[in-house]
């Protein structure tokens, strides 16, 4: 009764209602920009590998945007908190990208944590 | 209210012309006719009286307050939400949640990743989101505190 009548309980739905409006309008903003999603405005991805040709890796999101991206000679790429080579690179595997952009406009990869393996890594090229 | 005398000794002379007294009522502006007649020196300095605090209009403004802060926070949210979603900090979000196995076998690299998507700018809003949020909960606080039913005695 204490709880009801010293209006804690009306404080901390408050809070709870604050939260739960906070999340919803962040999904409706995601939402609302889902629509006009371009690989080129990420920072970082969440995709596929679904080619690769060389330093060009070809890429594909949950989202349903593709886009073939240039490793650099600087890119790092980390699996399990370990630093790995481009070999480990494999077809059909999920990373996490830090993409950039040249002055040309070209995407460029700058990091990739490798979050998903194949059982049977293979280098795969590209049609 | 006639004279009497409170001892049980018998009245003299004095006092049967007292007895014989009647009173009279005073003139009913005899406090304003003396206050009138005093130099302002005697009188005190009128203290301030404050006027009353309006506290119902005060207490009436507070969920106004409250709802207006949750509206701002609602409108900062949505557009957190378009920033995150455009940086893809929302993805990296989803794969640690999603692959939260992974995630506690590397949280490093995650964590790494999540904080590479985020721009300063979206960092800013989302500072501002939460001190929104803040404001909302304590103004809400305050009118619960303020409604008549919790008001503490």
């Amino acid at each position: 009764m204490i709880f009801l009548k010293s209006g804690i309980g009306l404080k901390l739905a408050a809070g709870a209602m604050g939260l739960l409006l906070g999340i919803g309008g962040i999904t409706v903003g995601a939402h609302m920009h889902a629509s006009q999603q371009r690989l080129e405005t990420r920072r970082v991805i969440v995709a596929q590998i679904v080619a690769i040709n060389g330093d060009a890796i070809t890429i594909h999101t949950r989202g349903g945007l593709t886009g073939t991206a240039m490793l650099q000679p600087g890119t790092v790429i980390r699996l399990r908190g370990r630093i790995v080579t481009r070999t480990d690179l494999a077809v059909g595997e999920s990373i996490i990208a830090q993409i950039g952009r040249t002055s040309q406009g070209k995407l460029v990869i700058l990091r990739i944590w490798i979050v998903r393996l194949v059982r049977a890594p293979a280098h795969g090229s590209s049609p | 209210m006639s004279y009497q005398r409170r001892d049980g000794e018998r009245p003299d002379d004095v006092d049967r012309v007292f007895a014989r007294l009647r009173s009279v009522p005073p003139p009913p502006d005899l406090t304003s006719r003396i206050l009138r007649a005093l130099p302002a020196e005697v009188l005190p300095a009128p203290t301030h009286q404050a006027a009353p605090v309006p506290t119902r209009r005060a207490n009436a403004i507070w969920p106004w307050v409250s709802l207006g802060t949750i509206a701002v926070f609602v409108l900062l949210c949505i557009n957190l939400g378009g920033s995150l979603e455009d940086s893809g900090a929302l993805s990296v979000l989803g794969e640690i949640f999603g692959n939260f196995g992974d995630f506690l076998g590397d949280p490093g690299g995650y964590l790494d990743a999540l904080a590479l998507s985020l721009p300063p700018l979206t960092v800013f809003e989302l500072l501002l989101a939460l001190a929104t949020l803040i404001a909302f909960w304590w103004t809400s606080s305050v009118t619960v505190d303020r409604a008549p039913r919790f008001r503490q005695r």
